[in-house]
């Protein structure tokens, strides 16, 4: 084994097994770039085979010692023979030592194996077990009901940025609130249908209008306080005149139903009214169905329920 | 004899390529099978053997038409049975213009030299709330729903039947849609003329879509219109009047004959009828067909670009004034017209529903409450086979469809839908 194929070997690499060294080509005609005379070239190659990087014994330590921290390719630190760069014509590819490409790229060289393990094995004398009282999902989101949602890319480009890493999802379910009736009706306005999901009860917040990921965050923490504190307000124009049954607010006393009632003339104690009373609140504040038109099974019972409690309201026989 | 042959081909061309066109647009499509055809439950009929010669269900069946001519008589044990109108009230009932039955049952009832209404279930529930309701309070409304093709319209002139037998005043408001809606912009004289109304500014007449209607309101109540009497003075213009004390008829030539004043006149005899005072005065029943259209949108503009808002138009606040429950002695049948429901922009949304509350909206929905809502559903099993055994015993269907291969086939095809077997039967031989 050659000396490289050696430490290849104590690195953990992938084992390489053909190295071609660079040599000069001096065929009839051909001219290599870098050109340099015959005996100038000989001597570079000694300098170079000289120097410790080939060596496998002066290869002291650990490769996290040598490589600890992130840093800019360092051609006689790394002991591989690399090359990077477009070949010209007529050239041999340029090496590890004058391609600049290899230091404009982000190596990741700071991150092999045993340094990672040997990063967290010193990292865990400072964390504690994943708690035992939390075993199921509902008691992680009892007792951490907020949930954010953040994605790092990671790509072999010239930036390790990426305008898509911005972006921040939080996410609540709103029975983990305190709220009242007037507070989760005027949240879920204030949030709008996009946000809200009634089937879930979970209440989305989608942020990516900063630039910086931290910034987001903090906003999107922003809005879910404001939402929640703005709630509990109740403004001055939001009275009774102001609202409508879409806004979930349906008061039968006020409706037009109401006076259509009383042209029947009826007592009013009679518990048929009140039946009707709450027929009708069902069916006025009936959510919005996902699709228009249909009769499910609970709109076909409100509507039934209505019809009952009509004939009840005006006396009228059903057929037998 | 029977007309069809001519025609056969054309139109089970078209039907069945109708069908397949829906079935395919939706499978390519990717979205589920149209509704329509889903939701009919299949027939639970035993239909086992196939055989081409043995003849099917419905030529078991004897008793196809109901004897009792009043529908006021019919129980529950006549379900099934054809309700017949014989020829002398299909004069009133079938009207000249804006025809309560819609076209292909006319089509089909002059080819089968027959009119006939299939008695069910929701026409025997509403003709007994109209027996024993109070009338001496405030007016009922009833409300027809359910899918699409089912029946409503049925059920309405089945009702509008009973009550001409027992003599009330009839006030048929069809068709709103085709004056509110126009569906052929090309076709040129179905364009009619908007005017500024003369009572009241802010609302717009329509001077022949009225005189019609005061047409088909003399048609249907032939005899009634001398009994009764306007109670006030009316001045139509700065020239023309007429005194109280007149009889209705007399109003109706005036509005055919002045077609400047007819709209107006419309709404006088339905404010005369919304008053009403004396003990005379007949009952009244109004029928009105497809209301939706009166709480969606217009497609009519009095200036280029300024789309008309239904409430705008005379006569339909009229006919909002009656479907209200301020008066008294009478009923209000209200059917829907299932095939749109209107959306923000001026287009109707090719969708049909059969929740009654989505097509009426809000407005609607106040309007009307508190109304009895009537479901008119798909047949059931023994009223399928009944219609197919009225049309054997018309000679329609004869040969390979009275037999139980072929009665497999149509309702296998058709479900419970009935104007699916009245349109499937239309070319079958």
């Amino acid at each position: 084994m050659t000396t490289v194929q050696k430490i290849c070997v104590s690195l953990n690499m992938p084992r390489i097994r053909h190295i071609r060294v660079f040599s000069s080509v001096s065929s009839a005609g051909l001219v290599p770039k870098p050109y340099l005379p015959d005996n100038l070239m000989k001597k570079t190659k000694e300098r170079i085979a000289r120097h410790p990087s080939f060596l496998a014994d002066t290869l002291e330590g650990e490769w996290s010692d040598i490589w600890p921290l992130p840093n800019q390719f360092n051609p006689y630190l790394v002991p591989l023979p690399l090359r990077m760069g477009h070949t010209q014509k007529f050239c041999v590819s340029p090496d590890k030592y004058t391609s600049v490409e290899l230091l404009k790229v982000q190596n990741f060289l700071h991150l092999t194996p045993p340094a990672i393990k040997k990063h967290c094995a010193a990292l865990k004398k400072f964390c504690t077990p994943f708690p035992k009282e939390l075993k199921t999902q509902q008691d992680c989101e009892r007792e951490f009901p907020v949930e954010t949602h953040t994605v790092d890319y990671v790509a072999a480009g010239k930036t390790p940025r990426n305008p898509a890493a911005r972006v921040v999802t939080k996410t609540i379910r709103l029975s983990n609130l305190v709220l009242d009736h007037h507070a989760r009706l005027k949240l879920t306005q204030l949030a709008g249908k996009e946000r809200y999901n009634r089937s879930n009860d979970i209440l989305t917040i989608k942020v990516d209008r900063c630039p910086v990921k931290k910034q987001n965050q903090d906003f999107a923490d922003y809005l879910l306080t404001a939402l929640y504190f703005e709630s509990w307000k109740t403004e001055p124009w939001e009275s009774k005149e102001n609202t409508s049954h879409s806004d979930g607010y349906y008061w039968w006393e006020d409706s037009p139903s109401y006076q259509n009632v009383k042209n029947l003339s009826l007592s009013w104690d009679s518990p048929a009214v009140e039946k009707y009373r709450e027929s009708v609140r069902e069916i006025k504040l009936e959510p919005e169905p996902e699709k228009l038109g249909i009769l499910t099974e609970e709109r076909k019972e409100a509507v039934s329920n209505y019809k009952d409690s009509v004939i009840k309201l005006l006396n009228l026989p059903v057929l037998a | 004899m029977l007309p069809y042959t001519c025609c056969t081909r054309y139109i089970r061309h078209q039907a069945t390529t109708k069908l397949i066109k829906n079935i395919s647009c939706a499978v390519l499509q990717g979205t589920n099978i149209p509704e329509v055809i889903q939701v009919r439950k299949q027939s639970k009929i035993n239909l086992r053997t196939n055989s081409n010669s043995n003849p099917g269900l419905a030529s078991s069946i004897k008793k196809i038409y109901c004897n009792e001519r009043d529908p006021g008589n019919h129980t529950l044990k006549d379900v099934g049975l054809m309700h017949e109108i014989p020829k002398e009230d299909q004069s009133s009932l079938v009207l000249k213009y804006d025809k309560g039955f819609r076209k292909k049952f006319l089509t089909e009832a002059s080819a089968v030299d027959k009119l006939c209404i299939m008695v069910r279930k929701p026409g025997l529930e509403l003709v007994n709330y109209l027996k024993y309701s109070n009338y001496s309070t405030a007016v009922n409304r009833y409300l027809m729903y359910g899918p699409a093709g089912c029946g409503k319209t049925m059920t309405m002139m089945y009702a509008v039947d009973y009550c001409k037998k027992q003599g009330w005043l009839i006030v048929p408001v069809f068709n709103p849609w085709t004056f509110i809606q126009y569906k052929n912009t090309y076709i040129v004289h179905q364009r009619e003329e908007i005017v500024r109304s003369l009572w009241n500014k802010e609302r717009v007449d329509h001077p022949e879509i009225a005189a019609r209607w005061l047409e088909n309101f003399r048609q249907i109540n032939s005899g009634l219109l001398e009994t009764v009497f306007t109670t006030r003075e009316y001045t139509w213009s700065k020239h023309e009047k007429t005194k109280s004390g007149v009889s209705f008829s007399t109003l109706v030539d005036l509005g055919i004959a002045r077609i400047r004043i007819a709209t107006d006149v419309a709404g006088c005899i339905i404010r005369e009828i919304i008053n009403q005072d004396s003990p005379d005065f007949p009952r009244t029943l109004a029928a009105v067909d497809s209301a939706n259209s009166i709480f969606g949108i217009s497609t009519l503009k009095i200036e280029p670009g300024v789309y008309l808002e239904p409430q705008e138009l005379a006569l339909v606040h009229n006919f909002k004034k009656i479907l209200s429950n301020k008066w008294k002695n009478g009923a209000v049948i209200v059917g829907l017209n299932t095939s749109g429901i209107p959306s923000q922009t001026k287009r109707i949304a090719k969708v049909s529903s059969e929740h009654p509350y989505d097509i009426l909206g809000q407005e609607g929905f106040d309007i009307l409450d508190p109304h009895i809502p009537i479901h008119v559903p798909h047949y059931t099993d023994k009223e399928a086979i009944s219609h197919l055994a009225y049309y054997q015993d018309r000679k329609w269907l004869v040969g390979r469809s009275t037999t139980e291969a072929g009665e497999a086939e149509i309702l296998q095809i058709c479900g419970n839908s009935p104007t699916d077997i009245c349109v499937y039967c239309g070319h079958l031989y």
